[in-house]
């Protein structure tokens, strides 16, 4: 039962995502984003991308871009911490609207795992606004990030918890 | 040995309609001989250490009816790794085999020498397998002392179609 409503809530997000109008998603997933990944890789309108390095997924999407499409990522907040020189070198500077869909590792962990711990601070950081995505009413908070991103040319994270899979 | 800017005056002869993704110091010199900036493209808007590939990759990804090249720099091997086997002198005993891995690793970029603990310092063959786009392609070297490489490294050069390069 927890996997089908995972299932359900992956396929609301990914429709989401079609009402954003994203044509590609450059991805490495994690734990908490593989619903979302099988979810995406059913629907044929969204081009999965996948790459070796996070660190990549932001430049491949700025590339996507510049040729015209609408790109996602999909990373984990450990790629995320990964990224960094490439959000400070060409996603910040390059002030693109970029939907990061970022799986929050460890968010339950009461501070054992510093992937969580230094998630939020690190955004902050960069200058990233973000929203938490957690169970069905979240996922418009998806639109919500897209929309932003776009109307005021940055990125926008919106971060997966695992309970908006089960 | 040609230089960089020269190398890129000749390109730009070359370059008919394609779009240029530079990086960081590659934008530096291609400013300088581009005759048409209107295709250039910085991927390093503030340098993003080897991500020019990674944007260009987007780009084409996007725009599969435009050529594009990328002029990349900043810490990016460009060619994949090889495969290093020795063996006793004149036979088929294996003695080890290393990888040279020049990017494939979660968060790095390697181009450090393999090294081998040998048993005595005999002579050896060494065979090194390279990637070409032909496939797997296999250098020997026949009959190599190990004494005269002592204190430093064997540096072997292969072109891309596998070829030794003197």
């Amino acid at each position: 039962m927890e996997s089908e409503v995972a299932a359900l809530q992956a396929s609301q997000v990914v429709q989401g995502m079609k009402r954003c109008g994203i044509t590609h998603v450059v991805y490495l997933p994690g734990t908490e984003t593989a619903d979302l990944y099988d979810a995406l890789l059913a629907e044929p309108s969204i081009i999965l991308v996948p790459v070796c390095r996070e660190g990549e997924s932001m430049a491949v999407a700025a590339g996507l871009w510049v040729g015209g499409k609408e790109p996602a990522v999909l990373i984990q907040s450990t790629g995320f911490f990964e990224s960094g020189d490439s959000i400070r070198g060409i996603v910040q500077p390059g002030r693109f609207p970029l939907l990061m869909l970022i799986g929050y590792r460890g968010w339950d962990t009461a501070g054992r795992d510093l992937a969580a711990v230094y998630l939020e601070p690190v955004l902050k950081a960069y200058d990233i606004p973000y929203t938490i995505v957690e169970g069905d009413g979240s996922v418009d908070r998806v639109v919500t990030a897209h929309q932003q991103a776009h109307q005021e040319s940055r990125a926008v994270a919106a971060l997966i918890l695992p309970e908006a899979r089960r | 040995m040609i230089q960089a800017e020269e190398a890129m005056r000749i390109l730009n002869l070359h370059r008919g309609d394609a779009v240029v993704v530079t990086n960081f110091m590659t934008s530096v010199l291609w400013a300088k001989v581009s005759d048409c900036e209107d295709l250039d493209l910085r991927a390093g808007f503030a340098g993003a250490m080897g991500k020019a590939s990674s944007l260009g990759l987007g780009l084409a990804l996007a725009r599969p009816d435009r050529r594009v090249m990328v002029l990349d720099g900043d810490g990016h091997y460009t060619r994949a790794g090889s495969e290093v086997r020795l063996y006793d002198a004149g036979s088929k005993e294996l003695m080890g085999m290393n990888i040279l891995d020049t990017g494939s690793g979660y968060n790095s970029q390697n181009a450090m020498p393999v090294h081998f603990g040998l048993r005595n310092v005999a002579l050896v063959d060494v065979e090194i397998t390279v990637f070409t786009r032909g496939g797997r392609k296999s250098i020997w070297l026949r009959n190599v002392d190990p004494k005269t490489f002592r204190g430093r490294h064997l540096t072997v050069k292969i072109n891309r179609v596998g070829k030794l390069v003197d």
